[in-house]
């Protein structure tokens, strides 16, 4: 089963790839910031996935953490991101 | 380890740069801000995998949750000034200056013994006579105590500064506009969920990776929240704030001290006690940590202000 | 492998499959309101099954708990981010735009 998760953690890191494109090309900050969103939830999984080890179980805490704090950013980026970026 | 785990490894080692690559070639300091907290969550990641659970957590919480928070909310104070891109010489100079300290670092790393067992298993062996059972906890608060006694007095002394040098047009916000009703409930169920999360890290600190920098970032995340969708005023210097801002300090240096008058050596905490005494120092720093943090942050931008109420204001 | 593995390789890969989606549709949807409707699959589904093919196989309800706390702390900050991004979007797309308010 080891085998596994580290094979579906490594297909959810690739799947960072077209996001890396989406907030590389924008156009707008919104998509940016659903890029932020995308890795922040893949992270998640992804720790979650080598947590799934024995030895590698404290790995849960940090995707505790990053759930509790993902929505920071995007309230931040509400309140001050800059507007010129409207399509 | 298999042909998979290479594979992880080496994809997470490929990503690093290429998003790094990305902030620094980034065409606009908004978009550079952006992907800078992707590379918060992949360097999360990378730690994760190289077994440094104690740094990813941090990372997660202050690296990719807060940092990124703070760097939105001070582009408003610097946008501005960055209409016109710097000019050539100054671009070189820097360049240069940081070429320069890469490869300093890179010699130095290069001439690092290339087998060095490190203080780890010093640190193993000698735990039982620190308060903690998690071998971090026991370095920093015991072994090396003295080191993060000072990293919370500069802490506390970057908050003071910041409360300095905060622009007078970034006041304490007020309650404002009803909070929206999905931010609202969300708001309801963060706090509780925030507080919990926060004292289950500073107890695993005890035995696990976790502890009160961890904890801190979680409850300042929080605040940060209340205090920017204008749900909560942004934080006024009273007393109580001051406080907890001091609080953490105020029992290390305690802590610290009280040896002395025994006649031992400084943080040289009594042994039947040194587990407590920890853990009340970590629950300290914890509360002053999440303080400290939050008066980073401006609070919610100024909404028009009420004529009648603009005396009120600082 | 038991049963008990194979619905979690199941789970997980259903996972998989919707992390996919969201990535897609991010990539090629053509404006931010279709990618958001892509990424909250991803969000949602994707988080979900995974988090439900690890607790199949977690030796322990206490750490099934834990799962399903994550997995609600990040469906609810996704759902609220979610409305905050489209809302500030909305809010600042000229009147004029042919889509319109959708």
């Amino acid at each position: 089963m080891h085998e596994l998760r580290m094979g579906v953690a490594l297909f959810l890191l690739l799947m960072l790839l077209p996001g890396l494109a989406r907030a590389w090309r924008g156009p707008t900050l919104t998509d940016r910031i659903l890029v932020i969103q995308l890795f922040g939830t893949c992270g998640v999984a992804v720790l979650l996935l080598l947590g799934g080890d024995r030895e590698a179980a404290a790995l849960r805490n940090v995707a505790l953490v990053f759930a509790v704090l993902a929505a920071v950013t995007v309230i931040a980026f509400v309140r001050f991101a800059p507007s010129e970026d409207v399509r | 380890m298999s042909l998979v785990d290479w594979t992880l490894d080496g994809v997470l080692a490929a990503l690093l740069p290429l998003i790094a690559w990305g902030v620094v070639t980034a065409a606009s300091l908004d978009k550079a801000i952006m992907l800078f907290i992707v590379l918060g969550f992949v360097s999360a990641l990378a730690w994760a995998r190289l077994d440094a659970i104690d740094v990813a957590l941090v990372e997660a919480a202050v690296g990719s949750g807060l940092t990124g928070a703070l760097l939105l909310s001070a582009l408003p104070a610097i946008q501005p000034r960055l209409r016109r891109p710097s000019s050539l010489a100054r671009r070189a100079g820097v360049g240069a200056l940081l070429a320069g300290i890469t490869i300093w670092l890179g010699v130095t790393t290069l001439r690092l013994p290339a087998r060095s067992g490190g203080l780890a298993e010093l640190v193993c062996e000698n735990i039982e006579q620190s308060g903690a059972l998690h071998p971090i906890t026991a370095v920093l608060l015991d072994f090396r105590g003295y080191d993060t006694l000072i990293e919370v007095a500069v802490l506390l002394v970057a908050s003071l500064a910041v409360r300095a040098v905060q622009r007078p047009r970034l006041r304490p916000g007020r309650r404002g506009e009803p909070t929206s009703e999905p931010l609202a409930s969300f708001l309801n169920l963060l706090v509780p969920a925030s507080i919990v999360i926060a004292g289950f890290l500073v107890w695993e600190g005890s035995h696990a990776p976790g502890g009160a920098f961890q904890a801190g970032s979680i409850l300042a995340g929080c605040g940060v929240s209340l205090q920017l969708t204008g749900e909560r005023p942004a934080l006024r210097m009273t007393l109580r704030v001051r406080a907890a801002l001091v609080l953490g300090l105020a029992v290390f240096v305690a802590l610290a001290g009280a040896p002395l008058l025994r006649g031992h050596d400084l943080l040289d905490y009594p042994r039947p006690w040194a587990g407590p005494l920890v853990f009340a120092l970590e629950l300290a720093l914890t509360v002053s940590i999440a303080v400290i943090l939050v008066t980073f942050f401006p609070g919610a931008p100024d909404r028009p202000e009420p004529p009648a109420r603009a005396a009120d204001s600082p | 492998m038991t049963l008990q593995e194979l619905a979690a390789a199941a789970l997980l890969f259903a996972g998989a499959f919707f992390f996919l989606a969201g990535a897609i549709g991010l990539l090629r949807f053509p404006d931010p309101c279709t990618r958001i409707h892509a990424l909250t699959k991803a969000d949602n589904l994707g988080l979900g099954f995974v988090v439900l093919g690890l607790a199949v196989e977690a030796p322990s309800v206490v750490l099934v708990a834990k799962l399903g706390v994550i997995w609600v702390l990040v469906l609810v900050s996704s759902s609220l981010s979610s409305q905050l991004i489209m809302g500030r979007a909305q809010a600042r797309a000229p009147r004029t735009d042919p889509r319109g308010p959708t």
